[in-house]
């Protein structure tokens, strides 16, 4: 059995953060792994934070991860994702989030500046994490960024149960027969994008120990000038 | 597989189940008959799942009630004449079902009684976080609690076996964790039978009527079967015993339990756990063969000091010489996790756990918060823009508890105080008393109304309050995930809102649709001018169920996104701000856009621009531009 792994998903609510944490339970399951799950979302169907944690390997039995032990968060919109990498990952993990923004509302009302995308991954080197995104165009409509987000995640092979095969079986299996099709039609658009993107920043990801990986906690701590707007 | 075939299905199966999956399936195969509810957070999906189930094919009778009183007596009569039973509802539902409550322990269940209980430790969806393990202490009902999916499946069967056994209500205490938890569970299968409803009620099985001198022998038999349960309660004991004998342990219970097992996994396994499972009544035995085989000992328990206090009152008693040590009083409030409790252990136990100081991140840069806010076209936003126009400063705004509880953030600011449920009403009506100079206004949803609204309107008409309620109508429970209500479906199809208020004796009522903003205005306005109890209605059906529909049939259905025709003035911008839309978003340079991926084309906003600049846009619409 794999060692601990923590998976993080999270966006605000209504963007299928549900179905996401489904495919990938699946996939997991598929390959043989005891995984937990659980979710976070109070009254966030009104556009509030939404998490999905999933743990799996030896030694987890409760669902629910803790700050700083998170291998992987997998953001659906860019402020969360930031926001959740900050909080939650371990040294040494990895930030992909799908490139939208939905402004919260101090920057609407009061212009609180909303990071930009370099902003983020200026953070997550300080912090020892590394931060990378997607944004596919012509999507047509948001409804398939987790779809999309999904593809970027298979493609770059991050974990070994979670394969573009095993994605799009589990997409098979859960999604219902009316939005099936497009669905696998945007996640293999999906996947192609991101093996281009892969040609030139490929990454290959091995899971340090946590023990291990605390030692290089020692990133300083600073702030960052934060550009307004997306 | 869909849920519903998970539940229903006969076959024994395995499947990756949520906490309130597996209670769903454990409902169907215990031959559980009648199931009653109040939607409310963490536990609504049981009733998702058990309604998933087509009518046909049920063995059950399955409502989501006005309220949790209503709720816990029809499960509570189904009982009585035979039929095993379950309800269930969140923590502060137990409050509003409390005055039946206390009473089911008096009562002889001949068909048997789980009442299931959703608890929010950590308050993540409740105006509170209370402990409803004291209700159990109270009411003389044997309390058990799962820590995952796996132990809810199988301790709601052990509940219903405990319930039909001694005839007696049973709960099952569950927290946000475990409901939403998801772990591979094994159902056991399903016996299909043709059950008859037999009416098996007769009051020699009784007496029913708690009165005077009867009240004693009933309250004596409720103790009695109490202490029938010892035996059970020792066998619904888990003891995970410690690689190396350092004489530590820890007694917990839930979901902590299992946390508390992790960490000390991972800290070389020191300490011994034991995970009780019936938490109420405490099993005497084997607590106290775990007190005299350790030295120092640990309660874990989530929110108060109840098993804590009990169970050094029975060593104590017993003069078992064991320490027990108390958690620090900062973790006696939210959600514990394997942090906190490494915590603890390390705060008592130095030289055997280590709690490394994690670093916070917050400061880290700067981001900002994301509260939860109304939907895009929620109609209550409109509602809100329309009366902060008449509100004045020296206005009172009562909140009440749904959707409509986010207009109190801001950019509403609509409602400063929030008791419960249906309270509105009648706390406007105390702030009103000899006030004639404020106006006081009460605002309430329609669920609310219906769940304990509707005797509040009753006061304030008998006694002429000079208060208005604002009625915001959405026809439907949205918070907790669009459940009915009564008169559901079409606008006062079965019980129509403004009848019932004019039969009530209500001398003003007017309605209108939350967009339009003059109609509002002006009932509002009349309202507060009138003398007496006044009610304006703002009827707008839940946008988001309406957008799920539309999105149901068409995947890709989509209005055009409204747009500027010219950049809004100061006022405007101003307007627009106050009326918080969240599709209107900042554009590079500060300049006020409209995220078209958020904007439903509703066109709720349209009269807010004085100038006229927010225009509907053209039907051709363009998505996920390249950036
Ligand atoms: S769910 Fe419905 S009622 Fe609730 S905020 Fe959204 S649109 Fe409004
Ligand atoms: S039309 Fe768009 S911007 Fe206007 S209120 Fe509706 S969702 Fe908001």
């Amino acid at each position: 059995m794999t060692m601990t792994v923590n998976i993080l998903i999270c966006g605000v609510g209504g963007q299928g953060i549900g179905l996401m944490g489904e495919v990938l339970c699946e996939t997991l399951l598929q390959a043989g792994e005891m995984v937990m799950a659980t979710e976070t979302h109070g009254v966030a169907q009104r556009g509030g934070i939404v998490t999905t944690h999933i743990r799996y390997g030896k030694g987890v039995r409760t669902p629910k991860i803790d700050a700083g032990e998170a291998d992987f968060v997998f953001a659906l919109e860019r402020l969360e994702g930031a926001r959740v990498a900050r909080h939650m990952l371990r040294p040494g993990g990895k930030l992909i989030y799908y490139d939208t923004v939905q402004q919260p509302q101090s920057t609407r009302a009061h212009g609180v500046p909303y990071p930009d995308a370099r902003v983020v991954k200026e953070m997550c080197r300080a912090r020892g994490v590394e931060a990378s995104h997607i944004f596919v165009p012509n999507l047509q409509g948001p409804q398939m960024q987790n779809v999309a987000l999904l593809g970027y995640i298979a493609t770059r092979r991050l974990i070994s149960a979670v394969t573009r095969d095993s994605v799009r079986n589990a997409l098979l299996k859960l999604l219902p027969a009316k939005v099936r099709a497009h669905n696998l039609q945007v996640f293999d658009s999906a996947c192609g994008y991101a093996l281009k993107a892969q040609k030139n920043h490929d990454c290959q990801v091995s899971l340090k120990d946590n023990a291990d990986a605390s030692k290089e906690d020692a990133a300083t701590i600073r702030s960052f000038p934060i550009i307004a707007g997306a | 597989m869909s849920v519903a075939k998970n539940i229903s299905q006969s076959e024994s199966n395995t499947c990756l189940a949520m906490g309130n999956h597996a209670i769903a399936r454990a409902i169907v195969e215990s031959g559980t008959r009648v199931i009653t509810s109040y939607p409310g957070s963490p536990t609504p999906e049981i009733g998702a799942a058990l309604t998933s189930v087509p009518k046909a094919e049920r063995s059950f009778y399955f409502e989501f009630s006005v309220n949790e009183k209503v709720a816990l007596e029809i499960a509570a009569g189904a009982s009585l004449n035979g039929h095993l039973s379950c309800v269930f509802f969140k923590s502060v539902g137990l409050n509003v079902a409390s005055d039946s409550l206390i009473q089911q322990s008096l009562m002889n269940h001949i068909g048997g009684l789980v009442i299931v209980l959703g608890d929010d430790p950590g308050a993540n969806s409740s105006q509170n976080e209370q402990d409803n393990r004291h209700f159990s202490r109270m009411s003389y009902i044997p309390m058990l609690e799962p820590a995952s999916p796996k132990e809810a499946y199988e301790l709601y069967l052990e509940a219903a076996r405990i319930s039909r056994e001694k005839q007696m209500p049973v709960f099952l205490r569950l927290t946000t964790n475990v409901c939403h938890a998801r772990q591979l569970v094994s159902f056991g299968g399903l016996i299909r039978d043709n059950y008859s409803w037999p009416s098996r009620y007769h009051r020699d099985n009784g007496p029913y009527f708690p009165v005077t001198k009867d009240v004693f022998p009933l309250k004596n038999n409720a103790l009695k079967k109490l202490e029938t349960l010892q035996s059970t309660a020792n066998r619904l004991v888990r003891q995970y015993s410690a690689d190396t004998r350092t004489g530590l342990g820890v007694i917990s219970c839930g979901l902590p339990a299992l946390e508390t097992l992790e960490v000390s996994e991972a800290a070389g396994n020191k300490v011994s756990v034991l995970q009780l499972q019936m938490t109420w009544p405490l099993p005497k035995e084997a607590v106290l063969a775990f007190l005299s085989a350790h030295n120092e000992v640990v309660v874990i328990e989530e929110l108060d000091r109840v098993m804590e206090t009990e169970i050094k009152a029975m060593a104590f008693d017993a003069g078992c010489t064991v320490c027990i040590y108390s958690r620090p009083s900062s973790e006696i409030m939210g959600e514990l996790s394997r942090h906190r409790i490494l915590k603890i252990l390390s705060s008592i136990w130095p030289d055997h756990f280590s709690a490394s100081r994690k670093k916070t991140y917050e400061t880290f840069t700067e981001l900002p918060p994301r509260p939860p806010q109304l939907c895009p076209g929620c109609g209550h936003r409109s509602a809100f823009f329309a009366a902060s126009d008449i509100l004045d400063d020296t206005s009172i705004v009562v909140g009440d508890i749904g959707c409509l509880t986010l207009g109190a953030l801001p950019p509403h600011h609509m409602g400063d105080i929030l008791f419960s449920m249906g309270h509105s009403v009648s706390t406007a009506q105390g702030l009103a008393l000899k006030n004639p100079s404020r106006n006081v206004l009460a605002l309430m949803g329609d669920g609310t109304f219906f769940h304990a609204g509707i005797p509040g309107v009753i006061n304030a008409v008998a006694n002429q309050s000079n208060i208005t309620l604002y009625l915001l109508d959405n026809a439907t429970t949205a918070m907790t995930g669009h459940q009915s209500r009564p008169g559901n479906g079409e606008i006062g199809e079965k019980i129509n809102i403004p009848a019932l208020l004019k039969s009530l004796g209500v001398g003003f009522i007017r309605q209108a649709d939350a967009y339009n903003q003059t109609l509002l205005k002006q009932y509002l306005q009349e309202a507060f001018e009138y003398d007496g109890f006044a009610v304006v209605i703002a009827r707008h059906p839940c946008m988001l169920k309406l957008t799920r529909a539309n999105r149901r049939k068409d995947p890709l259905f989509q209005l055009p996104p409204v747009t500027f025709s010219a950049p809004p003035d100061d006022v405007d911008e101003k307007r627009i701000l106050a009326f918080g839309c969240p599709s209107f978003q900042r554009g590079p340079n500060g300049e006020m856009t409209v995220n078209e991926e958020m904007c439903i084309g509703c066109g709720a906003c349209l009269p807010v621009s004085l100038s006229g600049v927010i225009q509907r846009g053209a039907p051709v619409r363009a998505s996920g531009k390249e950036r």
